[in-house]
């Protein structure tokens, strides 16, 4: 019986990781994005610095070491990936749900337990089942995730064209 | 402002454009390869070791000063419970997008079962 338990605790944590991890990943590279825009700014303000100054050829050098520097960020920050991102295979905090296996299930006499373990079912598809919708408004472009700007931008790419700056 | 990027990028893209139509002389000839065997895209023991003990490491309910090697046991070496080895498993389920069958998850007890485990499933990546 205890296993069964256990397998009900697995499908719930499962569901709960996907979801969960869904969510950070997006959030990390909405972070990424937005870390990478103000860099090409200063990037900019750098360049343009660069040509209306007529400054000493040392601070000349200081804004072309400043301008290496910043073109290394962007680029690591290009490169990182946050699926690779060995520990959103976790949970950020799974110490309630320990809790709540252990007062839920353990804890539930043998009449109730039918009910409990039914309840735990309907919770994981749930979880999965909101993923699965959310999936797919995205797909279809139906969420309110996008502002407007970027839903012209992927119909644009869909057909082969891309918005200008 | 704008006027100072489009210059930048004009004088970018003159300079590129010799260097690029040489390139494409050259590269014209070679042929993409693309494996479609089983040996290219298996994965070795090595690497399912690898990538094994990199999950247990970012788990930080993990014992983390402990050595990982095959013969590693998740309750006796790695301190985890019962629910612990379960979060575990799940995130080795989604490192390697398989599913493991309930029956099976009960008895891996150790590493390298569960590296047996995953190099025996032809669904791992």
């Amino acid at each position: 019986m205890s296993s069964v338990k256990l397998h009900s605790y697995k499908n719930f944590i499962k569901a709960l990781l996907k979801t969960e991890r869904r969510g950070r990943i997006q959030q990390l590279q909405n972070d990424n994005k937005r870390k990478i825009s103000i860099m090409t700014y200063e990037r900019m303000q750098i360049v343009r610095k660069q040509q209306f100054t007529n400054s000493s050829m040392e601070e000349q050098k200081k804004l072309i070491l400043q301008l290496n520097i910043l073109n290394q960020k962007i680029k690591s920050l290009k490169n990182y990936d946050p699926s690779n991102d060995k520990s959103l295979l976790f949970l950020k905090d799974s110490s309630p749900f320990k809790q709540l296996f252990q007062t839920d299930l353990i804890e539930s006499s043998n009449e109730s337990l039918h009910r409990v373990l039914e309840s735990w079912k309907d919770a994981t598809n749930f979880l999965d089942n909101q993923r699965e919708y959310d999936e797919l408004m995205e797909l279809y472009d139906l969420s309110n995730k996008f502002t407007q700007q970027e839903k012209i931008k992927a119909t644009a790419n869909r057909v082969g064209l891309d918005v200008p700056l | 402002m704008f006027r100072s990027v489009l210059r930048t990028n004009a004088s970018l893209s003159l300079k590129r454009a010799v260097p690029t139509t040489a390139k494409y002389t050259t590269a014209r000839f070679v042929m993409p390869s693309r494996y479609y065997s089983e040996a290219a895209t298996k994965l070795t023991p090595e690497a399912i070791q690898t990538r094994v003990s990199d999950v247990i490491k970012a788990f930080s309910q993990s014992n983390a000063n402990a050595k990982i090697t095959p013969e590693t046991s998740f309750h006796k070496d790695l301190g985890l419970d019962s629910l612990d080895t379960v979060e575990l498993l799940v995130a080795v389920e989604e490192e390697f997008d398989i599913e493991i069958p309930d029956k099976v998850a009960d008895e891996l007890k150790t590493v390298g079962e569960t590296i047996k485990y995953i190099a025996s499933n032809p669904e791992s990546l």
